[in-house]
């Protein structure tokens, strides 16, 4: 202890004497470091005393800190650079050097030569990595990686081709390399010609024969006697060159010819072509287009310089999948995940070779900054609010705000669904055209509400043939979504879809002649299922109980009663036309009255109300549906049916309540303002228990309808769509004949059951289309050769920007779960989708597939929760 | 003139038919032998439910009977009422001559034979009720009478009330389950949809479409199978989850079963309708001609038609879906021949309501109660109308209000324990199959035998 106390003192009192510098001079290594090897650095010391003490500063592996024996990690990091410290008295220096794969090189290939024609060559080697690429000299070649020591190469030598190509081997990434053969490959003619077969030409061949280096640095040749033996004589045309072969590069670029001359035959020699440069590129990155990173999947373009054709991006230390287009250019691919909303990384370009050089990190943002919600919670609402959760518009949610959102989505104008530009009609098929609307539309929340209420006020093409009768009731129902209830069940009532589907148009006062007496169609369905159902309910949606029974709302009178109130209604009269009873069909224009066929006759309707005898048809109608719009069973009957289409199939009365006081009255006396219902059902704290994983009840929750199910998959990957859909097939085997129930009890009923609860779509959901389900997502995503592909035509799904995740299976599922299923998929899910997903070898896109199949058809996703 | 030739058709086409059948028969008997080898015992339900609400008033129409003529129908069904020459006459013994629909043409050659039955005047009913107990409220009544949605369940689950969560036909299977053991098979396959017939308390329904099991698509991925099926057992105790799992589950199971089973099928010569009720009936053919291979003893199907609630343009609708159902119907029984099942198999047909006598404007008619079942089989005591026919007096004492909306005189519950009976459910367990059977005279009305 003393005595090193004075040792110390001692050292430093040279050290003060010393008028000249103190320096550490490491020698460290000339080149990367492959790794899993070790290097074992050493120091001279001027002015200094040991002992030298060893430390990486930055990037991987370890250092002994008394011997500096450095021992390399196994695998490339990212960045690949490391520095590596020696320290003695106070005085450091530092060694950066940059870490590489185990070089990838060619030992032989078979055939040795290849004729014209199309070809499969076999490769042997070592060091091969996934997605390794052999070039043969311009021959368009793929290259199918086998193993550590084989290469499948495949291609055609054009007809007329004949001598020699180079044969390269480059691996790819980070500290990849690019190994060129000594040797060429015969093509063309007979397959004979230069090699290493004996009796031929003399020559020599130069390894590498051609290379890029730094100036001032060596480079080791190596030569290979063909049909020749004995010594080679060395030199080159610039800089030196030792009798092994081993150039150094002059002190400024040039371009050098190594040569190797044999020493038994000077007129035999072989040749390298070196390229010395200042440095080898340093990549820069300048602009990144979109400047900031978008939630989930994305496509990014960066612009800057020296960026080489091995070039590979990270962000925040993942690798993703880079395209080069020029030294200018690179556009990668990627997903940003839901936790990382609000963040920002590093973004890094990493040349390949030569040089592997790193460039400045650049600071990329990810989704939005200083969000309203969270991206988890975002997503969610728009399973309720819309059909599936497109990131763009998740980022639009968290940037408004779930009460911002609602009034951008209240305000946008509504434009329409399903007519074709200026003067073209309808379009063939509005099944096809609402998948169009629902992946692609921005009026998600119209559409929605658009789509429940003609699962409410249902009009079926079973009686409505044709789309050009359909579509404009459709529409009628879609531009009305966000105006109040009783117009719309006035506007429903004077449809002529309506009037066709429940028989009120022409429905004639009674008939002496024929016998025959009004029609009760209508009159019985606006009570049954459009606004008060069968039996009185109390606000919460409970049924009202007298003596242990429930209490009808209506009896077969007031049926018979409406049925007279709804008489003398025909079409309006086709342009120009005189009007008659009936006119002919028009369904461009709502309903009107023909006094001479009413039943003018009194009317007793709900709740005691008494028509007098004598008013007119129209003066009956609108007293008729004020009676209807003001029972107290509507609240409660139309705030449940609209909660269990975007939110839960069991609303607690609570729940129900709390809309229903919405319904009516929504704070400025006004009953059935949609607006503020559907407000009232999204921001319910009902609705929003299960946001970012919060508790929920284990009732919550509903089925995706099959063309909800379809939509929300779509969104999420943000799959294109066009017309040419072939969805409706799908859909139909589902159970959902889009616009096509079988009757005005809609595709399912609100009251189907499944055990203790209600379950409306599981009214679809019979063994065999469960099945279906599952078979259809199999199909949408399972059958793609390439990344990118179509489901028929009309639809693409691009699968890129997860692929570059497919070698890293748990953050693949990652990913996955972020972009279908919150970020909160439970472990065990995730724990057995890992592990499929590892199981399965035949390759990233087969990877991202089998995630998505397995996510997709859970009932964890399929239940909407 | 047209009628009597139509007459004569009828007669000779019953006697060529029974003989041909006769003769059918014998020839076939060794093969049908071997199909029903290792269930001597079996016996099959299939519930053709009619979805709308047929017309029972124009299905079987009264031509000459002790209460009343063709002239009191023609009266009172005004413009609906079809001419009397174009009905299929049928003969109901003591009980007159009722006509037939025309386009029921199949249906009236199987009465003919003895196959087929008709039971007049059936509904959903709490108690025996009478006009003047309906009218003054005297007794309990179903639940929202005149209701497509509650009366179809009504019929399904043979309740007068509302709410209940399973159909007879799954009640029956619960306690019948064991007659098929150790059959993984379900006792119950819906051909025509989702029902709450089919569903018990304990039975669960499989579903079948034409063109065979729909099994999981197969994949060369076993990591991918094997995750698949880890996850159906995911459980995080939401309950519509559970649902989930559970009826995929079956999906796949009751899939793989039925493929295998299907393998080894014989051609059906049998020529079935190319309508949807057609290849639902074919379906079910092809199943009972496999009930050996999934060693079924007991079966029951449910097949649907819809389109029956004809509130306008009836007469040209109706038609169209009663030849279908006519047809139908006659390919099943024919099926049932040739697969030597026929006195083993017995369809029936279910429809939530009838319509109103009166006419409605728009040429159709409206919802009403009580109408006409056809029940056809080999074991059917055929060729005769059960029950009691009503009046067809507007305002009648068969009629709820003014509109020929008839009060039903036979119960659904008194239907369906008749053929319960015939299907083995032990005479213990009609009441619980049937809970308010009790209420009308008997369980039994005699078509079965």
């Amino acid at each position: 202890m003393i005595k090193q106390s004075k040792l110390l003192l001692l050292t430093l009192a040279s050290c003060a004497l010393a008028a000249s510098a103190q320096t550490i001079t490491i020698t460290g290594p000339t080149e990367p470091v492959i790794i899993g090897t070790q290097f074992q650095f050493k120091t001279t010391l001027t002015n200094v005393t040991g002992p030298v003490t060893w430390t990486i500063t930055s990037g991987g592996g370890t250092i002994g800190a008394s011997t500096g024996l450095y021992k390399a990690p196994a695998t490339v990091p990212n960045p690949n650079t490391v520095t590596a410290t020696a320290t003695a008295m106070g005085v450091t220096a530092a060694s950066t050097f940059l870490l590489r794969q185990a070089p990838a090189y060619i030992g032989s290939w078979n055939p040795w030569a290849i004729p014209a024609g199309p070809f499969s060559l076999s490769v042997s080697g070592n060091n091969f990595a996934p997605g390794v690429t052999v070039q043969l000299g311009n021959i368009p070649v793929t290259t199918t990686y086998l193993s550590q020591y084989y290469l499948t190469v495949k291609g055609t030598v054009p007809a007329n081709a004949t001598g020699q190509v180079s044969i390269s081997v480059t691996n790819p990434g980070l500290g990849g390399n690019t190994y060129t053969s000594p040797y060429k490959v015969p093509i063309g003619g007979s397959g004979s010609g230069g090699g290493g077969g004996g009796g031929g030409t003399p020559s020599i061949t130069v390894s590498p024969a051609t290379i890029s280096i730094v100036k001032s640095t060596n480079q080791a040749f190596a030569a290979q006697l063909n049909n020749l033996t004995g010594a080679v004589n060395w030199t080159a045309s610039a800089g030196t060159i030792s009798s092994a072969g081993v150039f150094t590069a002059p002190s400024a670029a040039a371009t050098v010819t190594v040569t190797a001359t044999s020493a038994t035959n000077a007129a035999v020699s072989g040749k390298a072509t070196v390229t010395v440069v200042d440095s080898f590129p340093q990549p820069a990155v300048t602009t990144l287009t979109p400047a900031a990173l978008p939630f989930g999947p994305y496509s990014l373009s960066v612009t800057g310089s020296n960026f080489t054709s091995g070039a590979a991006i990270s962000i925040g230390g993942t690798a993703v999948q880079t395209t080069f287009i020029d030294a200018q250019q690179l556009t990668c691919a990627g997903v940003t995940l839901g936790s990382q909303q609000g963040t920002a990384a590093q973004l890094i370009v990493t040349n390949g070779a030569p040089g592997n050089l790193v460039s400045t990190p650049v600071t990329v943002a990810i989704g939005v900054q200083n969000p309203q919600v969270t991206a988890a919670a975002a997503m969610r609402f728009l399973e309720q609010a819309g059909f599936g959760s497109r990131p763009s518009d998740v980022m639009q949610v968290q940037q408004l705000g779930f009460q911002g959102w609602l009034a951008q989505q209240f305000a946008a104008p509504a434009g329409t669904l399903y007519q074709l530009p200026a003067g073209g009609g309808v379009v063939p098929s509005m099944s096809a055209r609402f998948v169009t609307n629902a992946v692609l539309g921005n009026n998600q929340l119209r559409q929605k509400v658009a789509f429940a209420l003609s699962q409410l006020f249902v009009v079926s093409l079973n009686k409505v043939f044709y789309s050009s009768q359909m579509a404009p009731y459709q529409e009628m129902l879609y531009s009305n979504a966000f105006t109040t209830y009783p117009n719309l069940l006035g506007k429903v009532t004077l449809d002529p879809a309506m009037g066709i589907f429940l028989d009120m148009v022409n429905n004639d006062k009674a008939n002496a002649v024929t016998g025959s007496v009004a029609n009760e169609n209508y009159a019985r369905e606006i009570l049954q299922l459009f606004s008060i159902g069968t039996n009185q309910l109390n606000l919460d949606g409970s049924l009202v109980i007298v003596g242990g029974s429930p209490v009808p709302t209506y009896n077969q009178t007031t049926i018979q009663n409406f049925a007279h109130t709804f008489t003398g209604w025909t079409f309006a009269p086709l342009p120009g036309k005189t009007s008659y009873f009936p006119n002919n069909t028009n369904f461009g224009a709502p309903m009107i009255a023909f006094d001479a066929h009413h039943d003018m006759t009194a009317k007793a309707l709900l709740n005691g109300l008494n028509l007098p005898a004598g008013q007119s048809a129209v003066q009956d109608m609108n007293a008729a549906l004020a009676n209807v719009v003001g029972h107290a069973n509507v609240a409660p009957f139309i705030s449940r049916f609209l909660i269990q289409h975007m939110v839960t199939s069991n609303p607690t009365p609570g729940y129900i309540t709390n809309v229903a006081k919405i319904f009516n009255d929504n704070g400025n006396g006004v009953k059935g303002d949609m607006q503020a219902v559907i407000t009232a059902i999204l921001l319910d704290p009902e609705a929003r228990a299960g946001d970012n994983g919060s508790a929920q009840l284990t009732t919550s929750g509903h089925l995706q309808e099959p063309v909800l199910y379809l939509s929300s998959v779509l969104r999420a990957v943000n799959a294109q769509v066009t017309d040419a859909n072939y969805f409706s097939w799908d859909l139909s085997n589902m159970g959902q004949d889009l616009f096509n129930a079988a009757s005005v009890f809609n595709y399912y009923s609100p009251q189907f059951h499944v055990g203790p609860n209600f379950a409306p779509e599981f009214q679809l959901q019979s063994p065999w289309a469960a099945v279906y389900r599952v078979n259809f997502m199999d199909s949408l995503f399972g059958a793609y050769a390439g990344t990118q592909a179509t489901y028929g035509p009309g639809t693409t799904v691009d699968l890129t920007p997860w692929i570059s995740l497919g070698g890293n299976p748990a953050a693949l599922v990652d990913a996955l779960d972020s972009t279908f299923t919150h970020g909160q998929m439970p472990a065990v899910l995730k724990s057995d989708i890992v592990t499929a997903v590892t199981g399965t070898s035949q390759g990233n896109l087969r990877r991202v597939q089998v995630g998505i199949y397995l996510i997709v058809t859970s009932s964890f996703y399929q239940v909407m929760h | 003139m047209f009628n009597t030739s139509r007459r004569k058709f009828l007669n000779y086409s019953f006697k060529t038919m029974a003989a041909a059948g006769a003769t059918g028969i014998l020839g076939r008997l060794g093969t049908m032998t071997a199909y029903a080898a290792g269930n001597s015992n079996y016996k099959a339900l299939v519930c053709v439910f009619l979805y709308g609400g047929n017309d029972g008033h124009n299905t079987v129409v009264p031509i000459a009977t002790p209460a009343q003529t063709y002239t009191n129908y023609a009266s009172a069904r005004s413009t609906l009422a079809l001419p009397q020459g174009q009905l299929w006459p049928i003969s109901a013994g003591a009980g007159g001559t009722y006509g037939l629909h025309p386009k029921l043409k199949e249906v009236s050659s199987l009465y003919g034979l003895g196959k087929a039955a008709f039971l007049a005047n059936v509904g959903s009913l709490v108690v025996p009720t009478t006009r003047p107990q309906y009218l003054g409220q005297a007794v309990k009544l179903p639940d929202s009478l005149f209701s497509h949605s509650n009366q179809q369940n009504q019929w399904q689950t043979a309740s007068p009330h509302d709410f209940a969560t399973a159909g007879w036909g799954g009640r029956a299977a619960d306690i019948l389950a064991s007659i098929n053991a150790p059959s993984q098979y379900p006792m119950i396959v819906n051909a025509g949809g989702g029902s709450l017939f089919s569903a018990g308390v304990a039975t669960n329904p499989t579903t079948v479409k034409p063109g065979g099991a729909l099994g999981l698509n197969a994949s060369s991925l076993t990591s991918r199978s094997a995750a698949y099926q880890q996850l159906l057992s995911f459980d995080n105790g939401l309950q519509l989850m559970q649902a989930s799992n559970s009826i995929t589950t079956r999906g796949i199971n009751d899939a793989s079963l039925l493929k295998v089973a299907l393998g080894s099928a014989p051609a059906l010569q049998t020529v079935f309708p190319a309508s949807s009720l057609g290849a639902q009936m074919k379906l079910v053919a092809q199943i009972i001609s496999v009930r050996g291979a999934l060693a079924m003893n007991r079966q029951i199907f449910f097949v649907s038609l819809g389109g029956f609630d004809t509130h306008s343009s009836q007469l040209v609708d109706q038609d169209a879906l009663l030849q279908d159902l006519s047809q139908s119907i006659n390919a099943l029984y024919t099926s049932t021949m040739e697969l030597g099942v026929d006195q083993s198999v017995t369809a029936f047909t279910n429809s939530e309501f009838g319509r109103t006598l009166q006419p409605s404007s728009g040429g159709g008619t409206d919802h009403a109660w009580g109408s006409h079942a056809m029940i056809v089989g080999g074991a059917v005591q055929g060729g005769a109308l059960y029950g009691k026919f009503p009046s067809l007096v507007l305002g009648g004492p068969d009629d709820a209000n003014t509109r020929g909306t008839l009060i039903p005189t036979t119960s659904v519950e008194q239907y369906g324990a008749t053929l319960a009976k015939w299907f083995g459910v032990p005479a213990a367990g009609v009441p619980q199959v049937f809970p308010t059977v009790g209420n009308f005279a008997t369980s039994d009305l005699g078509f079965m035998g």
